[in-house]
């Protein structure tokens, strides 16, 4: 099976505002897929679907081949222990460690001892660059070392598949060139399958095999990075080349300007 | 007028959507299989937060409210050449009444506004949501042991503020009221009984404990992601254990009294 997680006719709303409509996605193994789009477009909101925090009206979501929304309980989180979704903000847990914060699911998911867990731990945070961290509360982190902690507790379970949600958003230029070379040293020597949620058009270019560009509850471009960037789509060439003026607007809808500043009649 | 029953079945539905929810919330928060390896630990941390915790302001509380009981019940009885029962309204007000419910009072101010603070900010944080992602069930992980946590520490933290009360009231009897030392302690042995009084106290002190956790833990896991969402939660979670733990005191009064 060549494709990790395949999303077929998805339809989601939230608050009658449709976020997806009939959406066809395919995210392929051991591969690195891009998911870009205009802030808003549903990209956070994918990957909650994807894990299964958040349900679809229509359409179906298959993981490994079986349609993660359907699976009980026990087999959710059998599947969840295979994915481990970046959040923007970390997320990690604050009356924790560093050291307990990647240790946590290595105790919750497996029966192994304290000394292996201590290994590992150590082995993930020295990957990450921190493990001179260890015994430092995450109040303590900078955003970037926050961001590079929760990249090592969610490779603690060995996934096959994981989700970086905005992973380049407010960092620094040298942090920002670690995470892209962390992302990439983890899909080639672990093998996994990364799926990328960012509108950092040039770094995640640069990484990406394949890329989806969505926008307005649909897929508007799909391709290679040079197909991408070549694209005759105008919201693809809008987005790509951050143009001001386009099919995406800026201005989210709204009355008319004149009637709202009481200068209809004037 | 049709404008207002609109309202009113609108408000009502929504009350009891709340209500359902929140039942089938507490339902899939205990209806789990307990891994007791893991969950005692964690047990004994949330009881060790919770309880341990409010055990200060349960003292300090429980030593005051007795002696101005003693003050008042003094003057009172006084009048009427009965000060010698002044051990025996104590007691009775104190163990039926004061202790229960001013300690749940003191327990949803102390505990459930930091109960439902804590995992308020968890959700807004995405806490809750990444350990989901681990394949870790937030329900048991989080929810659960803060529950059973405050199921079991206020039945005790209210005999722990009977206890208080009836000393600081005590104090002021017999050190400064003047009063004989045997006369409080023997007229309070010959009104309490076990049964109908202590045992009554304790199981008001489970309910309400139940009723506290329940709320707060509802309202903190619901809180909107956003700083005045956890602002109202923690205010939601002490008022409405508040008035929850006040009716359902008169329900449980009038249950016991009425010879059950």
């Amino acid at each position: 099976m060549n494709q990790h997680v395949v999303m077929e006719n998805l339809y989601f709303e939230r608050d009658n505002h449709i976020i997806f409509s009939n959406l066809n996605l395919k995210i392929a193994r051991n591969k690195v897929t891009a998911i870009m789009g205009p802030s808003g477009s549903g990209k956070t909101t994918l990957l909650k679907l994807i894990g299964a925090q958040l349900y679809p009206k229509r359409g179906k979501i298959l993981f490994n081949g079986k349609n993660i929304h359907h699976l009980s309980r026990k087999e959710l989180n059998n599947a969840r222990c295979q994915m481990g979704l970046l959040f923007q903000e970390a997320a990690l847990f604050t009356h924790l460690n560093v050291f307990e914060n990647v240790a946590f699911p290595l105790r919750e998911n497996s029966e192994l001892l304290d000394f292996m867990i201590r290994d590992l731990v150590l082995m993930h945070l020295e990957t990450v660059g921190l493990r001179g961290t260890a015994l430092l509360k995450p109040s303590q982190l900078s955003s970037g070392m926050a961001r590079r902690v929760a990249l090592a507790r969610t490779i603690a379970l060995d996934p096959s598949l994981i989700m970086y949600d905005e992973p380049f958003t407010g960092q620094d230029p040298i942090t920002m060139a670690v995470l892209m070379r962390l992302i990439q040293h983890l899909n080639r020597v672990l093998g996994l399958t990364t799926v990328i949620v960012s509108h950092d058009v040039q770094e995640t270019l640069s990484i990406a095999d394949y890329v989806y560009i969505i926008f307005d509850g649909k897929v508007v471009g799909e391709g290679r990075p040079q197909k991408i960037l070549a694209s005759e789509n105008l919201a693809v060439q809008q987005f790509t080349h951050g143009l001001a003026d386009g099919i995406i607007p800026f201005h989210y809808p709204a009355e008319d300007y004149r009637k709202d500043l009481g200068l209809a009649d004037a | 007028m049709l404008d207002f029953v609109q309202m009113l079945g609108h408000n009502s539905l929504k009350f009891t959507r709340r209500l359902g929810g929140s039942f089938c919330f507490l339902c899939a928060s205990l209806l789990r299989w307990p891994r007791w390896r893991r969950s005692f630990p964690l047990l004994i941390e949330q009881i060790y937060f919770i309880g341990v915790y409010s055990l200060l302001i349960i003292i300090i509380s429980a030593a005051f409210i007795g002696m101005v009981l003693a003050l008042q019940g003094h003057n009172t009885l006084e009048k009427f050449s009965a000060s010698s029962q002044l051990g025996q309204l104590l007691a009775l007000s104190v163990i039926r009444e004061l202790g229960p419910v001013i300690c749940a009072l003191l327990f949803a101010g102390r505990a459930g506004s930091a109960i439902a603070a804590e995992i308020g900010l968890m959700q807004t944080t995405e806490q809750l949501a990444s350990m989901e992602m681990m394949g870790v069930d937030p329900l048991w992980r989080i929810i659960s042991p803060r529950f059973w946590a405050g199921f079991y520490v206020m039945p005790l933290l209210v005999l722990i503020f009977d206890m208080v009360a009836i000393l600081g009231g005590y104090l002021i009897s017999v050190d400064w009221l003047a009063l004989d030392a045997g006369t409080f302690w023997s007229n309070m042995q010959s009104s309490v009984d076990f049964y109908t009084d202590v045992v009554n106290s304790v199981l008001k002190g489970l309910a309400f404990g139940f009723v506290v956790t329940w709320v707060s833990v509802y309202q903190g896991y619901y809180a909107p992601p956003n700083a005045e969402g956890i602002s109202h939660a923690t205010t939601r979670a002490v008022v409405y254990s508040s008035v929850f733990v006040l009716g359902l005191d008169l329900i449980l009064t009038a249950v016991m009294l009425g010879g059950w």
